[in-house]
């Protein structure tokens, strides 16, 4: 009579694939009819659950996530995205060309220090604004695509 | 080449084309992965509505984060990950246990169909009316694997109904590989207890 049963690991293991069972666990299951008769009721219990009805969504997932999704962005979104960017640089620089006399009396009235201090608030706040701007208008924008 | 590298290589031109704006590209990656997705989700969720919108915010992440997929795994297994990742984090909105503890899962669980069954009894003398017909022996495992724990559920589905090998479920569940393998012999083994008293196993 054996007494040193395979444990419910090694039999489970000897179901599923026996070429990677020790020799020793294949002698043994070989001899032993209590752990033959349970790796019968694993494999019996594998085949059941492998005949389980496979579940399934009851309604057109594909169709209600395609509905959801983002508008593809067109050719002329991207254009008009371009052509702005050019007006806004336009502007800046024909501004900057009729203002030049202006401009340059402004920085020679101006020590190098006080310009200084105030170009650099100015062009970090633009900077700031200008991201933030961009944050504002990537979320409006994902919350318009979306729901 | 290998049955994984091909998958990978099928995937690619899939998700460019997504990427390149065609949706329609992104309905065949649902259908692909709609079946994976729906044992996931069924195992772990129990409300239907609740399923439902699971299911569609799972494939609107996966829109969404397209541009980041690297191909390090299969497009399925990731498109996994965040259905599992979803439902966890329903799971854990819902404040519900997403494991059980192991001796009350293997040892406590014959009380409904014991009461229905009660093999022990002999009630199971008769041997004619103890012929289950094999639907009621499906429809007691289904019972059965409901009553596991959501990761339990899901893990057995996965090995033994997606054909997932464990490296493939533990990337899912983003378990260690180890973990994985021992909570599957706890699952399964948890069920044979369960199911031991109540016919013989011949009959499964």
């Amino acid at each position: 009579m054996i007494d040193n049963h395979l444990t419910d690991i090694e039999i489970q293991e000897y179901v599923l694939d026996a070429s990677q069972c020790t020799k020793v666990n294949l002698d043994h299951m070989q001899v032993c009819g209590h752990c033959r008769v349970k790796a019968t009721q694993y494999k019996r219990l594998f085949a059941g659950i492998e005949g389980q009805e496979q579940a399934a969504f009851d309604f057109d997932l594909a169709a209600l996530v395609m509905e959801k999704l983002p508008a593809n962005k067109n050719l002329w979104d991207t254009y008009f995205e371009w052509w702005l960017a050019g007006f806004v640089l336009l502007v800046f620089v024909i501004g900057g060309y009729f203002l030049r006399t202006d401009l340059k009396a402004l920085r020679s009235s101006l020590t190098p220090l006080i310009f200084l201090l105030i170009l650099i608030p100015v062009l970090a706040l633009l900077v700031f604004l200008g991201f933030d701007m961009y944050k504002a208008y990537q979320k409006k924008m994902k919350a318009l695509n979306f729901y | 080449m290998d049955l994984k590298f091909n998958k990978k290589l099928e995937d690619q031109p899939l998700v460019e084309r997504v990427l390149h704006g065609d949706t329609n590209a992104f309905q065949v990656i649902i259908q692909r992965t709609e079946g994976l997705v729906a044992q996931i989700i069924f195992k772990m969720v129990d409300n239907k509505e609740d399923r439902k919108d699971i299911a569609q915010d799972v494939y609107l992440k996966v829109f969404q984060s397209l541009k980041g997929f690297r191909f390090q795994s299969k497009l399925s297994t990731w498109v996994g990950q965040i259905a599992y990742n979803s439902a966890v984090n329903y799971l854990r909105k819902k404040k519900l246990v997403l494991v059980e503890n192991s001796s009350d899962s293997e040892d406590a669980g014959n009380i409904s169909l014991e009461s229905l069954y009660s093999a022990e009894n002999g009630s199971l003398a008769n041997e004619a009316e103890n012929i289950l017909s094999k639907k009621e022996l499906a429809g007691i495992l289904k019972l059965e694997i409901d009553r596991l724990s959501p990761l339990f559920k899901t893990l057995v589905t996965l090995y033994h109904n997606e054909d997932l090998s464990y490296s493939e479920i533990a990337e899912i569940t983003q378990l260690p590989e180890g973990t994985v393998k021992s909570y599957l012999f706890r699952a399964r083994k948890t069920l044979r207890n369960r199911l031991m008293p109540m016919y013989k196993m011949e009959q499964l």
